[in-house]
C-alpha cells in the first residue's frame, strides 16, 4: 500500500489552505493547461515556414555548404525520426502515470525544428515533410492532452476545496446568529 | 466529456497509435519509393549499356543505316520516349526522332550538366547520377539515362577515332523511358499501405477500446449503479463480478451500507423506546 500512501501524501501537499490560494491555483493551472495549445500553434507556424521556405537551404552558397559538410544520409535521418517519435511517445505515456505537471513540449519543438533543418539541408524536405508534421502533431498533441488532463484534475480538486470554503463561510454567520 | 474515464483511457492510446502508425507508413512509403526508383534507374542504365554494346559492331563497321534503324526500332517501343546518340560536341548523330538529327544540344541542360559543370568534363558518373526526370514536350513524365560511349582500342584501330589516351569519350547515348509504369506501381503500393494502415489502426484501437469497455468501463458503470442503489437502501442489488479490485470495492460498500442501516435501525428503535 506504499503507492496509496504516496498519492495521499501528494494530495495533502497540493491542497490549498485558503480560498485565495485555491483561486490562484485554479488560475495558474488553467494557464498551464493551455500551454500545450501554444506549443501546437508554434509547431504549426514552424511547419508552415518549413513548407514555404524549406528549399531555400539548397540555395546556400557553395562555400558555406563546403564548410558545413555533406548532409547526413536521408535514410538514416528517417530512421532517427521514427526512433525519436517512438521514444518521445513512450516518454509521454510514462509521464502520464506520474504527477508531472510541467510542459515538456518546447524541447520537442526544438528537436522537430532540427529535423526540418536537416531534411531541408539534405534537399529532401519535400518528401519527408508530412512525416515530420504527423510526428510533431502526435507528440505535441499527446503532451497537450497529458498536461491538460492532469491540470484539470488539480482544478477540479481546487474547485471542491473552494466550494467547501464557501459552504463553511456561509455556515459561520448562521451559527453566530 | 474529456473528463470521463473512457476518454482519459482511450484518447492517449488512440492518438499515440494512430500518429505512430501513420508516421511509420509515411516513412515506409518513402523508403519503398526510393528503392523502387533506384531499382528502375539501375534497370534502365543496364538497358542503356545493352544498347551501347549491341550497336558497337555497327559503329565499328560505320554502318550508319543499320545503327539508325536499330535506334528507330528501340524508339518505337511503347515505354521508350526517346533514344538519341550524341557525338562529343553535343550534336545528335542518331535519333528515334529524325527531326533531331544534326541538332546541337546545350551542355548546361539537364542530363549534360552532370558532367559539364566544371572546366573539365567528367568522364565517369555513378549510375544514379546518369539519371534525370523531366516532363517532355508531349507532357509525359520521363526518366532518362545518359550513358557514355567510351573509346576502345578497336575503335581507334578502325582509324575513325583518335587513340584512347587522347580521346576517352566518343559520345553519349541518351534514352528516355515513360514513368507511367513506375507511377502505377507507386500508386498501387500507396493504396496497399493505406489499406494496411487502416486495418492495423482499426484492429489496434478497436481492440484496445473493446478490452477497456469489457474489463474496465462496464464494471465501473455497474459499480456506480450498484453504489447509487445501495446508498438508497437497496441491498438486494446485483453486484458487479469478475474483477478483483471491483469486488473489493463492492465489499467495502456493502459493509458500510450494512453498518449504516444497522445504525439507522438502532436509532429508530431508541426513538420508539423513548416515545413509549
Amino acid at each position: 500500500m506504499h503507492w496509496k500512501r504516496h498519492i495521499d501524501e501528494q494530495a495533502e501537499q497540493t491542497l490549498s489552505r485558503s480560498p485565495e490560494e485555491a483561486e490562484a491555483r485554479i488560475r495558474s493551472y488553467s494557464a498551464r493547461a493551455r500551454m500545450g495549445q501554444w506549443g501546437l500553434f508554434a509547431f504549426l507556424v514552424l511547419s508552415m515556414v518549413a513548407f514555404r521556405f524549406g528549399s531555400l537551404f539548397f540555395l546556400l552558397p557553395e562555400d558555406l555548404r563546403t564548410i558545413l559538410g555533406p548532409a547526413p544520409p536521408v535514410r538514416l535521418m528517417s530512421i532517427a525520426l521514427a526512433v525519436y517519435a517512438f521514444s518521445a511517445l513512450i516518454y509521454i505515456l510514462a509521464r502520464m502515470m506520474g504527477e508531472d505537471r510541467n510542459y515538456h513540449g518546447w524541447a520537442q519543438l526544438f528537436y522537430l525544428a532540427g529535423f526540418y533543418i536537416f531534411f531541408s539541408y539534405a534537399n529532401s524536405l519535400h518528401e519527408n515533410f508530412w512525416a515530420i508534421l504527423v510526428a510533431g502533431l502526435t507528440i505535441l498533441g499527446l503532451e497537450h492532452f497529458r498536461l491538460w488532463s492532469q491540470c484539470q484534475e488539480v482544478i477540479r480538486r481546487e474547485r471542491q476545496i473552494l466550494a467547501k470554503f464557501d459552504r463553511s463561510s456561509r455556515k459561520l454567520p448562521s451559527e453566530g446568529d | 466529456m474529456l473528463n470521463r474515464f473512457a476518454a482519459k483511457a482511450i484518447v492517449p492510446i488512440t492518438l499515440a497509435v494512430t500518429g505512430f502508425v501513420i508516421l511509420g507508413c509515411l516513412l515506409l512509403h518513402s523508403f519503398n519509393k526510393n528503392d523502387l526508383i533506384s531499382d528502375t534507374i539501375r534497370h534502365e542504365a543496364g538497358l542503356a549499356d545493352t544498347i551501347v554494346k549491341s550497336t558497337r559492331y555497327a559503329m565499328l563497321k560505320t554502318d550508319r543505316e543499320m545503327l539508325q534503324q536499330a535506334i528507330l526500332d528501340i524508339g518505337s517501343q511503347e515505354e521508350v520516349e526517346h533514344v538519341r546518340i550524341f557525338n562529343k560536341k553535343g550534336i545528335v548523330m542518331f535519333s528515334s526522332d529524325p527531326d533531331e538529327i544534326d541538332q546541337a544540344v546545350d551542355k548546361q541542360t539537364a542530363g549534360c550538366n552532370a558532367c559539364h559543370n566544371g572546366p573539365e568534363p567528367a568522364t565517369r558518373l555513378g549510375t544514379m547520377d546518369q539519371a534525370r526526370r523531366f516532363t517532355n514536350g508531349h507532357g509525359s513524365d520521363v526518366l532518362a539515362i545518359t550513358t557514355p560511349i567510351y573509346n576502345e582500342a578497336s575503335c581507334a584501330a578502325a582509324s575513325c577515332h583518335r587513340p584512347v589516351k587522347e580521346n576517352k569519350l566518343l559520345g553519349t547515348l541518351d534514352i528516355g523511358f515513360s514513368t507511367a509504369p513506375l507511377r502505377a506501381s507507386l500508386t498501387q503500393l500507396r493504396v496497399r499501405l493505406i489499406v494496411f494502415c487502416t486495418m492495423v489502426l482499426f484492429l489496434t484501437v478497436g481492440g484496445v477500446c473493446a478490452l477497456l469497455r469489457r474489463n474496465v468501463l462496464l464494471p465501473i458503470r455497474q459499480l456506480v449503479t450498484f453504489a447509487e442503489g445501495v446508498s438508497r437502501g437497496r441491498m438486494d442489488m446485483k453486484a458487479p463480478e469478475g474483477i478483483e479490485e471491483i469486488n473489493e470495492v463492492v465489499g467495502v460498500l456493502l459493509h458500510q451500507a450494512t453498518e449504516l442501516q444497522r445504525l439507522r435501525t438502532g436509532q429508530k428503535k431508541n426513538r420508539e423506546n423513548r416515545q413509549d
